[in-house]
This record gives structure tokens, C-alpha cells and sequence, in this order.
């Protein structure tokens, strides 16, 4: 049977971009705290949807698969970048007047952001997964499938999740 | 009999059959526990997505038709190339051909000057990755280091005084200081996975996570919030 060609699945394939392409961008940029790597890993795996020809089975697993393998590779190959600095910013950094009310509040944004990242960093990897997928509005089986394990118990991993994610992010709370 | 946990998720979630939905709505009307438990459930998640919003940057603005533009894979690419390469080739074979003397004269000019003096450039900054060391070769000529957790994206590393020489491997930045008594500032991600610094083959700091170690006790002391001293 002939595979369709990606012309001829492109409704189809621009659908699913328009369902999924946010999804997968926040999902990578929460789980890695890096928008710019998150937009091109989320540009990456649609464009290997659509080199792909034909659709997928279930299509929101295997976006998910997909980014996921991408951020590993990602990771593990990054080549760090080098970026010199110059002299001023160090100095500025010990003549920095007291903040405005303005800097304040965003200073209070910040370490609230903070607060919230480093909640996610330490959760088990899984269960961060569980529940930035399930925030991002995937379905049981398509979380069941991307992260192996049993669909019929995604909910009570998924509650696990939430209970874990609140409990450091207290604890984040209680160590300020 | 009371509903569980998966149920109270796939409930709120619309990942229950119908049948089952129907049941279990009829049970949470007549069960003040159980719709309690309901109630609660959806409380505490839109709590923690509120909280999973306050880390998201906005969505890049990305038309579908960028994914059909981009480039064709290697294999054509390589094509495209290899072709490229040939028709190249036989111009620059031409007897007189001037792309022979446009070569010739690209290959032998003068070395440009670098636009910024190295004497200029006090630091350097890389990506955390998963794990990152900032080792100081020569502790000896260290006065003292200061480290200090920010919300940025890289781990700096900045002479604050006197002068260093940086360099950037997989998983390490090397610092030697050109003075004696040179100063350097840290400035570490909190999100950075792993972070430690060694003065020679002592590590005198170390975040992990959240968890900060700064062991040998003695080498770093804490000045103020997330401020640390190191010498």
C-alpha cells in the first residue's frame, strides 16, 4: 500500500501544528527553562512530522516521543558556546542603587519564577513529565504511551505529581 | 463506597468511559466526602498550573509553512554540494580564468586585527549544561572569589580585579590568573543542574539542585542571601 505523500497529508499536518505546536513548545521550554532551545527542538519535531509522509497513529505521542528524544540528543551532545565579557558589567554590579518598588516586584517575580524552576528541576524526571503533559492537556494514553507506563494508572501517578511538585515548591518556600 | 484517586483525576480530566462518568456523578451528589475530595482535587491543580505559568516564555511565532521551507535533507543538500563543487572546479581549471585571481587574491590577504584587545575581556560565560566545574589552575594567585546565584542563563565567571585567562571545555571552564591576588566573580543559574568549583583539586563549592555544599569548611562563607566568599 503506497505511503500518502506529506503534499498530500498537508491539511491534515497543519491541523495537528496548529493543535500541538504551542503544546510542545511550553512543555519543552517548563521542562528545560530554555525558550530558544525549546522553539527549535519544537521547529525540529514538526519538521520530521512532515518529512515523515504519512501521519502517525496517535499523533500527540508521537510529537511527544519525538521532542523528547530530541531534547536528550540535545543535551547530550551540546556543544557549550563561549560568550567573552567584558569589564563593565562587574563593576556595575557593586554600584547598583537600592531597587524602585518597580524592581522590587519584579525582583519578587523573579525569585518566585525561581522558586517554581527549581520545584521542577528536582522532581523525578517522570512525574515532571507526567505533570507538564498533563498540563499541556494530552491525553492518559498518549502520556502513557510517551512515558511507558501503564495507562490505567496515569491518574493516581498524575496526583503523585501534582502533591510532589507543591511539596518542593514549599519547600523552596520554607528555605527563604 | 467511596471513589479513589483515579477516578477524582480522570474525572476531572474527561478520561473516564460514560458509563462509569454517570455512575460516579450520581455517587458525588448523594457523598459530601467525595465531592469534597473532587473539589479539593481541581482546587490544588489549578493552583499548581498557575504556579507552571509563572516559568513560561512566550510562544515563538511560527507559520506552518516554515516547517515545508526548510532545508531538504543531507542527502540533497550533499547533491547540491558535490555539484557546486564541480562546476567550481572547472571554472577555476579554465586557462586565465579570473575566478583563479579572485582565489589567489582571497587566500593572500593580510590577517585581519582582532576587533576587541584580549587585554579588553575579563570574563567569559557558557551554558551550565548538566553539570559544569569552574576549576582555578593556579589557587595560589586566587585573592578571593565571590559567588552569587542568579536567574540568568549562564554560569559567568568575571575577573573583578587583576586579569585571568579563561577557556571553555564539554564540562569545564579553566581560569588561570595573570596577577597575583586577582579577584573573580561567579555568577551561577539557580536553575543550573550542577555546578562546582575547585580550587587545583579542592572543590570549595558546590550547587546541586537546590542543596549548596561548601566543604572544606573554612574555604566559603555565606554573606547574605545566596552570596558566598571563596578564597
Amino acid at each position: 500500500m503506497p505511503v500518502p505523500s506529506a503534499e498530500a497529508q498537508l491539511p491534515e499536518f497543519e491541523e495537528l501544528f496548529h493543535a500541538h505546536f504551542g503544546r510542545i513548545y511550553r512543555y519543552l521550554d517548563r521542562l528545560t527553562g530554555e525558550p530558544e532551545l525549546a522553539a527549535d527542538l519544537a521547529q525540529e519535531t514538526f519538521i520530521r512530522l512532515y518529512r515523515r509522509g504519512a501521519l502517525p497513529d496517535a499523533p500527540g505521542a508521537w510529537l511527544i516521543s519525538v521532542a523528547m528524544n530530541l531534547l536528550r540528543n540535545a543535551k547530550s551532545t551540546e556543544r557549550r558556546r563561549r560568550r567573552l565579557l567584558t569589564p563593565a558589567r562587574g563593576e556595575h554590579i557593586h554600584s547598583d542603587p537600592p531597587p524602585s518598588p518597580d524592581e522590587a516586584n519584579e525582583q519578587a517575580g523573579a525569585e518566585e519564577r525561581g522558586r517554581v524552576r527549581r520545584a521542577l528541576d528536582r522532581m523525578p524526571e517522570r512525574e515532571r513529565g507526567m505533570l507538564l503533559l498533563r498540563a499541556e492537556g494530552f491525553s492518559y494514553r498518549d502520556i502513557a504511551t510517551a512515558l511507558e507506563v501503564n495507562e490505567a494508572s496515569v491518574g493516581v501517578l498524575l496526583a503523585r505529581a501534582k502533591r510532589a511538585f507543591r511539596e518542593l515548591y514549599e519547600d523552596n518556600l520554607d528555605a527563604h | 463506597m467511596h471513589i479513589d484517586e483515579e477516578q477524582v483525576q480522570r474525572l476531572l480530566h474527561g478520561e473516564l468511559p460514560p458509563a462509569d462518568e454517570a455512575g460516579i456523578r450520581r455517587h458525588l451528589a448523594e457523598c459530601g466526602e467525595c465531592e469534597g475530595l473532587v473539589a479539593r482535587a481541581r482546587h490544588d491543580e489549578s493552583e499548581v498550573y498557575a504556579l507552571l505559568r509563572r516559568v513560561d516564555h512566550p510562544a515563538p511565532k511560527v507559520a506552518v509553512e516554515t516547517m515545508r521551507r526548510r532545508p531538504t535533507p543531507w542527502l540533497r543538500w550533499a547533491a547540491t554540494i558535490v555539484l557546486a563543487l564541480s562546476v567550481a572546479g572547472a571554472a577555476y581549471a579554465i586557462p586565465g580564468s579570473p575566478l583563479k585571481r579572485w582565489v589567489h587574491k582571497v587566500t593572500h590577504r593580510e590577517p585581519a586585527l582582532p576587533v576587541v584587545p584580549d587585554s579588553a575581556l575579563a570574563g567569559i560565560a557558557v551554558p551550565p549544561g548538566l553539570d559544569l566545574a569552574v576549576l582555578f589552575t593556579r589557587p595560589e594567585a586566587i585573592g578571593r572569589i565571590e559567588v552569587l546565584l542568579t536567574d540568568g542563563a549562564e554560569v559567568e565567571v568575571r575577573a573583578v580585579t587583576g586579569a585571568g585567562v579563561f577557556s571553555a571545555g564539554t564540562d569545564r571552564l579553566v581560569v588561570g590568573p595573570r596577577d597575583s591576588a586577582a579577584t573573580f566573580e561567579i555568577r551561577i543559574p539557580r536553575a543550573a543542574p550542577r555546578v562546582q568549583i575547585l580550587l587545583g583539586n579542592t572543590r570549595v563549592f558546590m550547587k546541586e539542585g537546590s542543596s549548596l555544599v561548601t566543604e572544606p569548611a573554612g574555604r566559603c562563607r555565606s554573606e547574605g542571601m545566596e552570596r558566598y566568599i571563596c578564597s
